[in-house]
């Protein structure tokens, strides 16, 4: 009885050991739900949705929440570029907007740990509200905690919740292909592609788009799809492919095909919607691997040569 | 039926044989044993499916407690009138995913990303929003690490931004330690370089890879190549300190903030304020 209580005592210690012992690690960890809400809607009417700020760390986080327009930035990536204010045919946009928790204005939030907190925006559109589009960021801006007592510095965090509104009964989309282009000439592969659509409209659009590569056969060799991206209206944005990239940079579209031979077509389809409209482009690309192709030749005059002198010999 | 009476057929003539059970066999030969223990398991089975199939059901949580429960269906959607004019209310969602009501739509989320997992951000290591430089001598390089996290399981792309709101300061004095222009007084809040002589002063970080994908800007690629802190009081834009194009979670990478002082830094305590911003692409 002795050792068993013995043996015990020592399992329960080595156990709470391991799990007692671990050092606390006091994070700072803010989250947001959804990263995007995209509302499409004719006026007059009365836009609810929620947005959640989560805080998984161990500490309180106090902040600021505040609405920050944005336009599409100029290198076509999807990011935003902030603006000081709204822009479009509606001055006063920004007095219809707003943000509240439980029915209450909100302008700063304390998010306790391990929780979150849900809050609702709200856009008021009356009957007379003109068409056009709004983009906004809803920001959560934490506050740093100071002091003086060392030298430091003292971080905080702002994460942001991007808002694509459209407003107007007629939206279909306006755009084209701005940019697809492939090389000319290749020796092999991989072949990259690079595709952008433009949007001439007033109305953001999420385009569908493929591209499928043929062989001079005419056979189906290859398929890239290509994501549904959010383009902002007058602006220019490149569409990536659908897979999971190994940098950290977007995923253009790439055929991944190494061995190359002969003229390949490459067409992109792109429709601006479920509804159209429909563009497609065609471009050609011819591959000659001229290194395969001349170690071929030299190796095989090096090999008639032989042949000959060998003959030429034995004869 | 026939089958299992075939079944018992086998395993009547099997005990007879005194072969080894097929199934069983570190089990006793007790027939009516065997036939509880393939009871058992067909029970576990059916037990396994049902707990794996989904539920639907809406939790809500606050620090206090957790509510379960079937769905949510809200209830202020519908045409409301006064004087001068109508109002269609639409709202709320429970999950992402369209949502359409009279005269609008409400989409959470990306259409070709189905997931409910928060886009976060997280800070650890030493100090974690508190970055203590402790004493600093002349010529004495002080250097602290972090790890910055991202989740980004609900967007697909993202980028992490750092601006100052101005150098390390000692506010009762007014003087500062600069922000670095390392070695060769070249570098800038957006392209890193060499910053290992003793002898160049000033503040300044720079982003290492953690793991198999490299989330940091090409300009760190080097060691030692350092970058001052965008300084917004000198009117300068947040610059990206990481950015991924993918969904995943934990996409790390490991900041370094050094500080270099020369001998005629007067003492004091200097301290600044950094902000992170982590947005998503749209």
């Amino acid at each position: 009885m002795k050792k068993q209580l013995t043996i015990l005592s020592l399992v329960t210690l080595f156990i709470g050991g391991c799990f007692g012992a671990q050092k606390a690690h006091a994070d700072f960890s803010l989250g947001v739900y959804p990263p995007i809400t995209t509302i499409t809607t004719t006026a007059p009417n009365i836009i609810n949705t929620v947005i959640s700020f989560s805080n998984t760390g161990d500490t309180p986080i106090d902040g600021d929440l505040r609405i920050v327009p944005f336009k599409a930035s100029d290198d076509g990536t999807g990011l935003p570029s902030y603006m000081d204010h709204f822009t479009g045919p509606d001055a006063q946009i920004a007095q219809k907007i707003s943000l509240s928790i439980t029915n209450a204005p909100v302008t700063s939030l304390t998010i306790p740990p391990q929780s979150k907190r849900d809050v609702t925006l709200t856009v008021t559109l009356p009957e007379n509200e003109p068409d056009g589009d709004y983009y906004f960021s809803v920001i959560y801006t934490s506050k740093p905690i100071t002091n003086n007592q060392s030298t430091s510095t003292f971080l905080n965090a702002s994460i942001a919740s991007h808002v694509l509104l459209s407003i107007g009964a007629n939206h279909k989309p306006q755009g084209n292909i701005d940019t697809f282009d492939t090389p000319i000439f290749v020796t092999g592969g991989p072949l990259p592609i690079t595709v952008k659509v433009a949007n001439t409209g007033n109305a953001f659009f999420a385009p569908r788009g493929a591209i499928t590569i043929k062989n001079m056969f005419g056979q189906t060799v290859g398929a890239i799809n290509l994501l549904p991206v959010n383009i902002l209206a007058q602006s220019i944005r490149d569409l990536p492919s659908d897979e999971i990239s190994n940098t950290s940079e977007e995923s253009k579209p790439v055929w991944h095909e190494k061995a190359l031979f002969g003229v390949y077509q490459v067409q992109l389809s792109v429709a601006l919607s479920d509804q159209g409209p429909l563009y497609t482009q065609t471009r050609y690309v011819i591959a000659i691997p001229w290194i395969a192709i001349g170690t071929i030749i030299i190796m095989s005059l090096l090999g008639l040569f032989i042949f000959l002198r060998v003959k030429k010999r034995t004869s | 039926m026939r089958y299992w009476k075939r079944l018992k057929a086998f395993v009547k003539k099997e005990r007879k044989n005194n072969k080894c059970f097929p199934l069983l066999p570190f089990f006793d030969y007790n027939e009516g044993m065997y036939y509880k223990v393939l009871l058992t398991l067909i029970l576990v089975l059916i037990g396994a499916y049902v707990a794996t199939r989904p539920t639907f059901a809406l939790n809500m949580s606050n620090s206090q407690w957790i509510l379960q429960m079937g769905s949510v269906n809200n209830n202020f959607a519908g045409l409301k009138s006064g004087s001068g004019y109508t109002l269609r209310d639409t709202g709320g969602q429970v999950a992402p995913g369209l949502y359409s009501g009279t005269g609008g739509k409400v989409r959470a989320g990306f259409q070709y990303i189905g997931s409910l997992i928060p886009f976060s951000f997280k800070i650890s290591g030493e100090g974690v929003t508190s970055v203590d430089f402790g004493i600093i001598d002349p010529t004495n390089p002080v250097t602290r690490t972090q790890t910055l996290s991202v989740t980004n399981g609900s967007a697909h792309g993202f980028v992490v931004t750092i601006a100052e709101n101005h150098a390390l300061l000692d506010p009762p004095t007014g003087s500062s330690i600069p922000d670095t222009t390392c070695n060769a007084g070249d570098c800038t809040s957006t392209t890193a370089t060499l910053w290992d002589s003793i002898f160049a002063y000033g503040f300044g970080y720079r982003c290492d890879q953690v793991g198999v994908t490299n989330y940091c800007p090409t300009d760190f690629a080097t060691t030692n190549f350092y970058r001052p802190v965008a300084n917004t009081s000198l009117s300068q834009n947040p610059a990206t300190v990481m950015s991924g194009a993918n969904v995943g979670r934990n996409m790390q990478v490991q900041i370094t903030y050094k500080a270099n002082i020369s001998t005629s830094q007067g003492a004091g305590f200097y301290s600044n304020v950094l902000t992170y911003v982590l947005t998503p692409t749209f």
